[in-house]
């Protein structure tokens, strides 16, 4: 035993003479500089190019390209029509949400659970391939419905997706989940002592539900609209296949015309994309400051479950209703485009004769943008999430366990592109990275850029939640126990954070798998993703294999969100187990 | 043998003075206790004894050789002490073998060797059989004990703990005894 021990001590004397808390905190700084470098090379250093870009620079230095932003027919026109487009979309989306929430959160409706997921569904069914549903739903002439409605003998085509209300109506089908969600959770933790006392005095349920439970939730109601309207704007998949056939112009694919054109204004990308980039950024502050101000919701402490009002005879007609509208948004666009996949042609009836496999062989192996375009797009996408959440992981660690002056900073920084629309980001890295020094436009790795930045927010916020649940101690055990600082996060903080970070990777790649709105301004030959297959294809006119391409999309798309959800749901459990300890 | 000795010791946390000016010596085989009440700087003087914090001013040698300046700090992992942490600090993701061998592990002890130590240092804390449960199906106070085979297992020159009933059970104070060892405790 003595002997040992002397070997103990021998080995703290040996190891004295080494300055190793200099060398810690110069393992830390690296990691801290290499962190900011690479959010200011792929984040601050592109958004300088974008100002640049604007005043016309490299090229000349003026400001009308700006003026012009605001005064050129054009660009008036795509604000106005974006206005409308934002006006629409938060009116139409909190009118079907915020009652559909009340039903689901409130109420004994029946498959109130099933309606709860649908929801989910048209939330995370990318918009664009929402819209391509559409345009076999309501396409003039041939859209099923519009058959359907000929068939009762109404002359013409009486609905057209092709127009400014069918690009705001298909958005709204994809972005009420926001109001919804935000509203659910409002009803779910009003106090229902609020109400019943409403109802002790006299109050009818209506009276009670419009002068008690609304405006208590208004905050939430509010903050979904705007923050439904933002979105919106930036959705360029459904502003491009829907309203560029009418030439229903809005901001970004106004920005998207603007680098299509030969050869590329620059500088007019550029100025437009900061003033897209402002109304994001202002809505955004409004819809914080609106929220943070004024939240009446009390959050009961008695853990008291609202109760479930009666719906009565309304149960089932009510029922009915709910699931045409959340079916629309959810069941509809996914089932017509699992049969147009299947079909040799999608406007002849859906029998055996038209049944067909060779839409997906197309779309796999035959057709080399469609084939490439699903590599890619997996490339990428595991990069992308894998790097996202490394670097996420990196900058909670120095956030939460260093005291590192800057982490705020770099923090700030990783938030900074949820204020960036696809369309704008891809604008201000085409111009920062088509030259000297970093030159790799028209490579895959523009777009792995692209992806991570997109994904900054996501993954930040994920990786901060998931190092936030290890206590500090678990790590100083192991360092007291012998364990350096790699070998502690290797064998202890990576392996507890496992189930977190694979849901944060996770909620990284789903995005990024369907990505649209930047990739079709960076890629090029040779770089096609499953998004620019869908849109190139789908202008070609070949419905019947973007239907198959969008289906495996889906199809991996779903398998990654049940994953999520149980993932979720194993660590929100792991959570409360600890908890009853 | 291992001899603590502190000398003007200091720490800072924003303007408040955690540990100020503190002297002490602990000499081989001691059993020391700091009392006071809490935010007193119990726990932080034995954060810095551990390494796991940087002094402000002052100096902790360990048989004459200074592990703790402002300027120096030796990790942890180099300074072979054990410790038994307030929230015991036991490993959700292993088993309570695992988190007892984890430090034997470190040191590229054999299979064997592993085992035996592991379940001597079980069978002293009163666990014996209970190697294969997660420290999540264990009560309180076996939770506690874990923590205590782990930080005697290595068999460490120097042996504190921030939660004062793990350090005082009869077990604990035994081993202590028996060995040439310092103990450090700060009750919560």
């Amino acid at each position: 035993m003595r002997a040992a021990t002397h070997a103990g001590i021998r080995d703290v004397q040996g190891a004295v003479s080494e300055a190793s808390i200099v060398v810690r905190d110069a393992t830390r700084a690296a990691m801290l500089g290499l962190g900011v470098a690479a959010l200011l090379l792929f984040i601050g250093y592109p958004l300088c190019w974008l100002v640049f870009g604007a005043l016309g620079l490299p090229a000349q230095f003026s400001v009308k390209f700006l003026v012009r932003a605001f005064t050129q027919p054009g660009n008036v026109a795509a604000l106005a029509n974006t206005a409308v487009l934002a006006l629409g979309v938060g009116l139409l989306s909190v009118v079907l949400g915020v009652p559909v929430a009340w039903a689901t959160a409130r109420t004994d409706l029946p498959l109130r659970k099933v309606f709860h997921g649908l929801v989910g569904l048209a939330y995370i069914l990318p918009p664009y391939l929402t819209s391509i549903a559409y345009i076999i739903l309501l396409g003039p002439n041939a859209g099923y419905l519009n058959r359907l409605i000929a068939w009762t003998g109404v002359h013409g085509s009486p609905v057209n997706i092709f127009s400014a209300g069918g690009v705001a109506f298909v958005i709204a089908m994809h972005v009420y989940a926001v109001p919804y969600f935000l509203a659910y959770g409002a009803l779910q933790s009003v106090d229902h002592s609020l109400e019943e006392s409403a109802r002790m005095l006299g109050a009818r349920r209506w009276t009670m539900l419009t002068r008690i439970t609304l405006p208590l939730i208004a905050p939430a109601i509010t903050g979904g609209a705007l923050l439904a309207a933002i979105n919106s704007i930036a959705l360029f998949g459904p502003q491009a296949f829907l309203g560029l056939p009418a030439q229903i112009v809005y901001l970004p694919t106004r920005i998207y015309g603007a680098l299509g054109a030969y050869p590329p204004r620059f500088a007019d990308a550029s100025a437009l994309s900061i003033v897209l980039v402002l109304v994001t950024v202002i809505g955004l502050f409004v819809q914080r400051r609106y929220l943070g101000r004024r939240s009446f919701v009390t959050v009961g402490g008695r853990g008291a479950r609202p109760a479930h009002h009666a719906l009565g005879a309304l149960r089932w007609p009510l029922a009915l209703v709910i699931l045409v509208a959340v079916g629309l948004s959810s069941i509809a666009p996914l089932a017509v485009l699992v049969a147009a996949a299947f079909s040799k042609v999608w406007t002849n009836a859906f029998t055996v004769n038209n049944l067909t496999l060779a839409n997906f062989s197309a779309a796999l192996v035959d057709n080399q943008i469609a084939a490439r375009g699903i590599v890619n797009s997996f490339k990428l996408a595991i990069a992308a999430a894998t790097l996202a959440v490394l670097i996420g992981l990196a900058i909670a660690y120095l956030d939460l366990r260093t005291q590192m002056r800057g982490r705020r900073l770099l923090d700030y920084l990783a938030i900074l592109p949820l204020g960036l629309p696809g369309t704008v980001l891809a604008v201000a890295l085409l111009q920062a990275f088509i030259r000297f020094p970093v030159a790799i436009y028209g490579t895959v790795w523009i777009l792995l850029i692209a992806y991570v930045v997109r994904s900054m927010p996501i993954a930040v916020r994920g990786a901060n939640g998931a190092l936030r649940q290890v206590d500090a101690s678990l790590e100083e055990a192991a360092r007291v126990a012998g364990a350096s600082w790699l070998t502690t996060i290797r064998r202890i903080l990576l392996p507890i954070m496992r189930s977190n970070l694979t849901l944060a990777w996770l909620l990284v790649f789903i995005p990024a798998l369907g990505e649209l709105s930047a990739t079709i301004l960076l890629y090029t030959n040779g770089t096609e993703t499953i998004s620019v297959a869908i849109f190139r294809l789908s202008d070609l006119g070949q419905l019947e294999v973007v239907a198959a391409l969008a289906t495996v999309l889906i199809a991996v798309i779903l398998l990654a969100t049940l994953l999520t959800q149980w993932l979720a749901g194993r660590s929100r459990r792991a959570v409360t187990a600890e908890a009853t300890i | 043998m291992a001899h603590i000795s502190i000398r003007g010791l200091a720490k800072r946390f924003d303007a408040q003075n955690a540990v100020h000016a503190l002297d002490l010596d602990i000499g081989n085989r001691e059993f020391v206790t700091l009392l006071g009440p809490s935010g007193c700087g119990k726990t932080t003087t034995l954060r810095l004894l551990a390494g796991l914090a940087t002094p402000d001013a002052g100096e902790i040698s360990i048989d004459g050789h200074v592990v703790s300046s402002p300027g120096h700090v030796l990790p942890p992992e180099r300074r072979q002490m054990g410790m038994v942490f307030q929230s015991y600090a036991l490993w959700p993701h292993m088993s309570v073998f695992e988190n007892v061998a984890f430090g034997l592990t470190l040191k590229r002890v054999s299979r064997s060797e592993v085992r035996t130590r592991v379940q001597h240092a079980l069978d002293m804390v009163g666990l014996e059989g209970l190697g294969e449960r997660t420290p999540n199906a264990l009560s309180g106070g076996q939770q506690q004990r874990v923590a205590l085979a782990r930080s005697l297992v290595t068999e460490p020159s120097i042996c504190c703990s921030t939660s004062r009933s793990a350090i005082s059970t009869p077990s604990c104070a035994n081993e202590c005894a028996s060995s040439s060892r310092s103990c450090t405790a700060a009750p919560g």
